[in-house]
């Protein structure tokens, strides 16, 4: 390969950097979550979420939502997000008061051990 | 960020695996071979030379090591301003695994800027492989807990160490070329030559390993988009690096030394090596495999 040549392949290189740069970068999958997407449940006293690798809970966050068609969506307040402590895949999140029954849609942005981050959503409901 | 965080990764990978490499070179597997070099009359100027690119990698290295801190501060809470705000940065230090590993490695980081020329080479030596082996935990080797996540990270230890060695001495090479100076430049390039099959031998057995446990293939899926893409752009890098060391193998062997030649040869051959370590400054960013 000649120098002209190998300096192509380096601009091409650069090229590729700022190209893949904007796209999503998916390491932490979400695996499992309890309750389970979309299914209805008595109110839970946690959640628990099961990750494909282990999650960093300091930048980890998770958004809970009452998400009930006709009033406006209700942030709920989250006094714990911690991983568990025999096993940092799975983050616990502890919700400040009890969940009183409806669609509740969760928001998780996890950052995985080896710092990539991830992101998505998935909804339950709580019955009375 | 991601382009910042790439573009520590590369200065800083780069750095730190020349400052042990070229250590090994001079202190360890050619101490004897460069004895008469130490004494000639050029001796003194490649050693200043040589004393210069150590401190400016070592500057380079640290500066590099705080950059990629701060991004990845700034990265991890989304936001630009986490980059100098204390308490973040403090938060990913304690926090996080790659912050428990950061503390040790700026901490090996500094020391070897303050005992650089202050202890002697093989002690040095010594620092700056520390200094490379706690790169190892960072990055994709952090993916899996237990012993396989252990293993990874001493099979990514072993890849390092080889890398280090096969660009210091590439470096190294392309100086002693350059210069007259009474080394017996045959003895060296066959004596590299042969250590260079062990060296290749490590770096592809423990590259396959790598990309088996990341990927669960042998190669990623997709195999030439994202994370396959730039694996093959590194692989072929490193192809281009294995024919000049093949080639040059071969001029190392003929009756006279072909050294123009062989100094274009070997500096093809650094050329690729850092396409390759850009390579792999952009991998350690991608997602080896899509779920």
């Amino acid at each position: 390969m000649s120098a002209h040549r190998f300096k192509h392949a380096l601009s091409c290189l650069s090229l590729l950097a700022c190209l893949t740069s904007t796209a999503a970068f998916a390491h932490a999958h979400l695996e499992s979550q309890q309750p389970a997407a979309d299914s209805e449940v008595s109110a839970p006293k946690e959640l628990r979420l099961t990750f494909s690798e282990g999650v960093e809970d300091t930048f980890t966050k998770v958004v809970i939502s009452l998400d009930a068609p006709d009033t406006p969506t209700e942030i709920i307040q989250t006094r714990n997000v911690q991983t568990d402590p025999n096993d940092q895949k799975v983050l616990i999140v502890t919700p400040a008061m009890p969940m009183v029954p409806g669609t509740y849609k969760v928001e998780w942005h996890a950052v995985s051990v080896d710092t990539h981050k991830s992101e998505g959503t998935y909804r339950f409901q709580v019955t009375p | 960020m991601h382009e910042g965080l790439i573009l520590c990764r590369f200065i800083h990978f780069g750095a730190v695996l020349l400052l042990f490499g070229v250590g090994a070179f001079r202190s360890l597997l050619f101490a004897r071979h460069l004895l008469p070099f130490e004494a000639s009359p050029a001796g003194p100027r490649l050693s200043r030379v040589l004393g210069w690119l150590a401190a400016i990698a070592l500057a380079s290295a640290l500066a590099s090591a705080l950059a990629w801190l701060m991004l990845t501060a700034a990265y991890l809470s989304s936001d630009w301003s986490s980059a100098i705000d204390a308490s973040t940065v403090r938060l990913v230090l304690s926090g996080t695994w790659f912050g428990h590993v950061w503390v040790v490695h700026l901490l090996l980081n500094a020391l070897v800027v303050i005992l650089n020329r202050r202890v002697r080479p093989r002690a040095l030596l010594t620092l700056n492989a520390l200094l490379l082996l706690t790169l190892a935990p960072v990055g994709h080797g952090a993916m899996f807990d237990g012993l396989k996540g252990q293993l990874l990270i001493l099979n990514q230890m072993l890849h390092l160490l080889g890398v280090g060695t096969w660009l210091g001495g590439l470096l190294m090479l392309a100086l002693l070329m350059r210069a007259d100076h009474g080394v017996d430049l045959v003895a060296v390039l066959r004596r590299f030559s042969g250590i260079g099959y062990g060296l290749v031998a490590l770096i592809i057995a423990t590259g396959l390993i790598n990309v088996r446990a990341l990927s669960g293939g042998f190669w990623p899926e997709p195999a030439f988009a994202g994370f396959g893409l730039v694996l093959a752009v590194k692989v072929s890098m490193v192809g281009g690096m294995l024919v000049l060391a093949a080639l040059n193998r071969q001029l190392a062997h003929g009756a006279d030394l072909p050294l123009a030649r062989l100094r274009l040869s070997v500096s093809l051959e650094c050329l690729f090596g850092a396409g390759a370590l850009a390579a792999v400054s952009l991998l350690g960013t991608l997602p080896p495999m899509l779920a």
